[in-house]
Parts: C-alpha cells; structure tokens; sequence
C-alpha cells in the first residue's frame, strides 16, 4: 500500500538526528524531511532565504531547550537570579520569530519546554521566585501556551508527558549530549514521534470513530454467565472493582470526545444486559452504546455488523478484548481494525487506555458532543424506512428541513472539521487548515455554504459543505461535502438545486467541477452519477443550470443567503 | 552476550534508514572507510550496546577505553570479540 506523503520541517536547538531517524522509520507516512541546522533557531526562522521559506510543508516542528530561546532563564541554571519580565521579553521575541513559519507551513509543532538534563540540585528553591528553576520553567510553558492558543494553527506539544512516560532515567542521556549534543534518550525521541504522527492524524481527521468492547473481564471482573450480575467486580470497596470502575470512566469521558461506543460480546443477550442495567456500580449505561452485539457468533463477523449499521470504515475501529484468542481472531479477520494488547492485569486498563494515541482530537464540535445520539435518531429513521413502501414516503414522514446559509465565523470550526475529516462523500477531498478556509472564504469571488439538518428525530447539525468559485461568468464547483450519516436522503439533490438556482440568479452561465477520485470517495460518484450532471470527460463534468429540477417537495428547505 | 548484541542492533536499526541497516553478521562493516555508518551512528551504537551491558549483566562499558581501541571495531565480527575478551564471564 502507497503511504501518504507528508513533508515537515525540523528546526531545533540540539542535535535531533535520532529523532528524525525514527520518524523516517515511522510506518503510517513517507516523511519528507526538510532538516537544518540545529543550535540555530533564531537564525533560520529570520532567513528566508532559506528552503523551509521556499515551499509549503505539512508541519513545522520547533524544539527548543529553555535557555536556548531565553538567555535570562539560561541565568538560573547558573543559581543567578532572573527577571521574570526579562523571560517574558525572550518568550515574546521567540513567538514573533515563530510566527515566520507560519505561512509556509499548515500545522506548527512545538514541545513544550523541559530541561535538557534533570535538576535536582535546591528542593528547597525550586519555585522560588528569584532563583526557582521549576518556578519560571513553569511560567515560561504557561506564557507560551497563552500566545499560542492566540494562533489556529499552532500546537504546544507535551514533552513533559514524554518524559513521564519514559522517567527521568531513561530520557535523559548525559553520554549523548557531550558525544553528539543530542540531549534525550531514543525512547523519549519515540514518544515524540508518537505524538507528531498522532496529532497529524488527528488534524486530517484520520483518528479513529468507534470504540468496539467486550463485557467479561473487560469492563468489568468475572464472566456474568456464570458469576451473576450481582458479583460482578465493579467499583466497591475492591481495588480490581475501582479499577474497572475507573476505565469505564475512562471510556465514557471518550464519549464526551465524539468517540461512538459499541459492545461485542460473547453471552446470553438478557444476561448481560441485566446486567449493564442492574449493577449499581456501572458507569456507562446501556445509552452510551451506539450499537451491540452480544451473542455467540464469532467477534469478527459482530464487528463487521456494527459497522455495516454504522456506515464506519473498519480502519476507524478500536477493539479490546482482554483475551488474547479473540483479539488475534479479530486482528487475522480484520486486519483494518486496530487492536491493541489490553494489558494482562485489569488494574492497569485505564493508563493503558490514557496512553492509547488513536482518539486524540483537536476540536470537540457540538455534533461531536451528541455524536451517539445521533447515530441512534438514525436507527430509529431506518426502522421507519423498512415498514415504508417508498422512499419518497419515507422522506415525507421524516419531516426533513435543510438549511442553507453563507459561511459564518461560528460555523468555522465545524466547517474546517467537515472540510478535512470527510472522506466518502467529498468532491475535492482538499484540505485546508483554518486560516486558509478563512481566508478563501472571505475572497469576494469565492461562496461557501454551510447545509444544516434537522428532523423529527433530531438536529443533526451542520453536515454539508457547498462551495463555488467565480471568474468570468463562470463558477466551478470545489467543495461538496456531505456526512455520510445523511447520504440517500435527497441532501445532495437540494445541494446541486441550489447551486443551479444560485447561479441563474447570479447570471452565471457555466457551472464546472472536476472530479478528485481517491481511495476513500467511491461513495461520491456513485451519488453524482443520479444528479443530472454532464460528464465532460473522466475527470470533470458540468451542471446545466436550467436543467429539469429535482421534485424536492418533501422536504423544507430553508435558504439563509 | 548475543542478546545484548542483538537486542543493540535492533534498537540501532530502529533510527538508521534502510540502505544503513546493521546485520548481525561478522562481516558487517562497522569502523571501516567503506562502512555506511557515519560517526553518530556508531556513538549511538556503543551508547546502546553500553546501555544493555549495564541492564542485562551490570557491566560498564567505558567511552574512553572504547576510544583507545577504535580498531577492534571494523566489523560486528571484531566487535563481538572484544565484548568477549573483555567481558570472558559471559559465554558466548
């Protein structure tokens, strides 16, 4: 399989070799690596002359020490006193030089600061305010979080995290540092590596959706089967049952992420379910799972199952089984489902599950907030649909209102949320970073629409993305995105009326689009081949504005433009 | 002995690209002028090889008597050796 390309440019203040050596290594991308000096950051992110100011990459991470951006701090490591305010000049000029990255790059990566080796030599001074080490390290991490929650596209990583993971011990490599001036050990390096492949996924929407789990010995301790709901180990004054407890806070704090919960059983139906509903210890509820399958079948063909009624790729699935045999069933079935190894001892599944870099989000939307919910209005929708004779029937009885309106501040996140997460029902399948939707939206020549839902069963937010560009009387069609929750239900017809009905009005004559087929948006044309569009040849098409119009009458459509 | 080599060289290849790739065979050119390994590699090799002989036998490796026998690196094969004769408890 072709690995997708991602270019990023390292700039630091130490000797990072091993760490690029391992992100080479990394499997989930083919890493274009632009590299430069290290000990030079001032320098390089004041040249721009320089290639990383030539051409645009995917990520800019900047790693610096403490006292390679703040001579000030530098003063403390030598037990002299510091001025604060002087640090906080340091910290200033640096993110003014950050900020010349920012257009050659869509996502800029920092760690945050740590000390290049431990410091232990004043407990007692430690978060003193002249001489405390930890005192201004602390305020140094803090006033640049601030500055950088100022900016979209700017991330603060957490190398303090790497550093737990991994301990004082084994991070730091004194031998490395006066050899090679490469101050962190290669477990922590791969920490690092971790998190930059996870936020990047993260960023392109690529982290997973649904969160498939067993019940015995998973979520709670002991086999219902043969125990009894009344014995299971859940909470109580019981260090396994606490620790049960605990992952299951774990994993309905998921929820609150958008992250889609399903179980996948081995039992009798009514016995665990009596089970979820009776225990008085349990923390998720039989309402936080979007699906279940809990019977005798094999756990492959369940998941499969749940993801068929989900409409959820394999490749957005995480399943934990504390049994080895199932996990290994499930990983040689469906090599796409992502299944890690549920440590042996149940104490350690919350940390475990912590630690797992496969949920990680970076916008939580409203809809993200009710995503369970409205998976379930949906299967209520679909139970309606089998007792209906005809679609039209079934679209009527919904009750379906759309609204279209311009693009709106608000909306943005959202908007950027749908334009880089949505893969099935995209045109283009473009990514942009929030800047750059912004800013290609506030170009007078260029519209975009936001399409909203809502029925009888519920508000399903905004799920479409419509969007043209204008030049000479003419408009081409450069995003049409729709959630694949709400494909087959005559959005995309409403879609391409409007567009037609915004472009007559406009007197704008021609409307073209080109076709970016990929891996993952067979779902589009499959749909665009029932909208009435011309095929110019196999990469673009056009829309004939005065084309016979779609019967839309059984829905509301509402237009906010 | 051969699992800290072996476990060195896993953790070496896991940071080299693929044409740099330690094999674990004698031949393997290690300090040599037609040696793909550039200098931090092999300051990363011995940092390794050090930090197992520490955790698996509790042995110390010193830097700088590795330094004064540069030469008894030219390859994974004279580099076993020298482990050996240095460390004679250990059996192959």
């Amino acid at each position: 399989m072709t690995k997708d390309k991602v270019s990023i440019n390292i700039i630091s203040s130490f000797n990072h070799a091993n760490f690029i050596g391992l992100l080479k290594n990394n499997n989930d991308f083919k890493w274009q690596i632009n590299d430069s000096n290290y000990n030079q950051i001032f320098q390089i992110l004041n040249d721009k002359r320089l290639n990383i100011f030539k051409k645009k990459s995917d990520i800019s991470l900047i790693w610096s020490t403490p006292e390679s951006i703040s001579p000030e701090f530098k003063k403390l490591l030598n037990h002299e006193k510091a001025n604060k305010n002087l640090i906080k000049k340091d910290i200033d000029f640096f993110f003014k030089c950050l900020k010349n990255v920012k257009k050659n790059s869509d996502i800029i990566l920092i760690p945050n600061w740590i000390l290049r080796e431990p410091n232990e030599s004043s407990i007692a001074l430690s978060f003193s305010r002249k001489l405390g080490i930890e005192y201004h390290l602390s305020y140094m991490n803090y006033y640049l979080s601030e500055l950088i929650n100022k900016e979209k596209n700017f991330y603060l990583l957490n190398s303090t995290k790497w550093l737990i993971n991994c301990g004082s011990e084994v991070t730091y490599n004194s031998k490395l540092w006066y050899l090679i001036k490469s101050p962190f050990s290669n477990e922590f390096y791969n920490e690092a590596v971790l998190d930059v492949v996870s936020i990047f996924k993260t960023l392109k929407g690529l982290s997973k959706k649904l969160l498939v789990l067993d019940l015995d010995d998973t979520l709670w301790g002991g086999i219902v089967g043969e125990v009894g709901w009344r014995n299971l180990r859940i909470g109580g004054h019981d260090y396994l049952g606490e620790a049960f407890k605990d992952f299951q806070y774990k994993i309905k704090s998921l929820k609150n992420y958008g992250i889609l919960l399903a179980l996948c059983s081995k039992n009798n139906e009514s016995t665990a379910l009596e089970a979820i509903e009776k225990h008085p210890e349990m923390v998720l509820k039989l309402d936080d799972f979007v699906s279940y399958k809990i019977n005798w079948n094999s756990k492959a063909e369940n998941i499969l199952d749940i993801t068929k009624e989900l409409n959820i790729g394999l490749q957005s699935v995480v399943f934990l089984d504390d049994t080895p045999y199932e996990r290994a069933h499930v990983k040689e079935s469906l090599p796409e489902v992502t299944v890690p190894n549920l440590p042996s001892d149940p104490v350690n599944y919350s940390s475990f599950l912590s630690k797992l870099r496969y949920f990680d989000t970076s916008f939580i939307s409203k809809e993200d907030k009710k995503r369970a919910d409205l998976y379930k209005s949906e299967f209520k929708r679909e139970k309606i649909k089998k007792n209906l004779k005809s679609h039209s029937q079934w679209l009527k009885t919904l009750e379906l209102k759309i609204t279209i309106e311009n693009a709106k501040s608000e909306n943005l996140p959202r908007t950027h949320q749908l334009l880089n997460k949505t893969n099935q029902m995209n045109l283009s399948t473009r990514r942009l970073s929030e800047k750059e939707l912004n800013s290609w939206t506030n170009k007078s020549s260029n519209k975009l629409w936001t399409i909203r839902a809502k029925d009888k069963f519920g508000d399903y937010g905004i799920i479409g993305i419509l969007s043209i560009s204008i030049k000479n009387k003419s408009a081409k069609l450069e995003d049409f995105i729709l959630s694949c929750r709400v494909v087959g239900r005559d959005i995309e017809k409403v879609m391409i009326e409007f567009v037609k009905d915004y472009c007559q009005n406009a007197k704008i004559e021609k409307i073209k689009g080109k076709y970016l087929k990929t891996k993952k948006n067979v779902l589009l044309f499959e749909n665009f081949n029932k909208l009435n569009l011309i095929a110019r040849n196999k990469h673009s098409f056009e829309i004939i504005a005065n084309n016979k119009k779609f019967d839309l009458s059984n829905i509301n459509i509402i237009k906010k433009i | 002995m051969q699992k800290i080599i072996q476990n060195s060289i896993d953790e070496l290849n896991k940071i080299l690209p693929k044409k740099k790739k330690i094999k674990n065979e004698d031949s393997f050119l290690l300090i040599n002028k037609k040696s793909n390994l550039d200098s931090i590699d092999i300051v990363n090799l011995f940092v390794i090889l050090e930090k197992y002989l520490k955790k698996e036998k509790n042995l110390n490796l010193s830097f700088d008597i590795l330094l004064k026998d540069i030469d008894e690196f030219k390859t994974i094969g004279t580099l076993k050796s020298y482990l050996y004769k240095n460390f004679k408890n250990d059996k192959r």
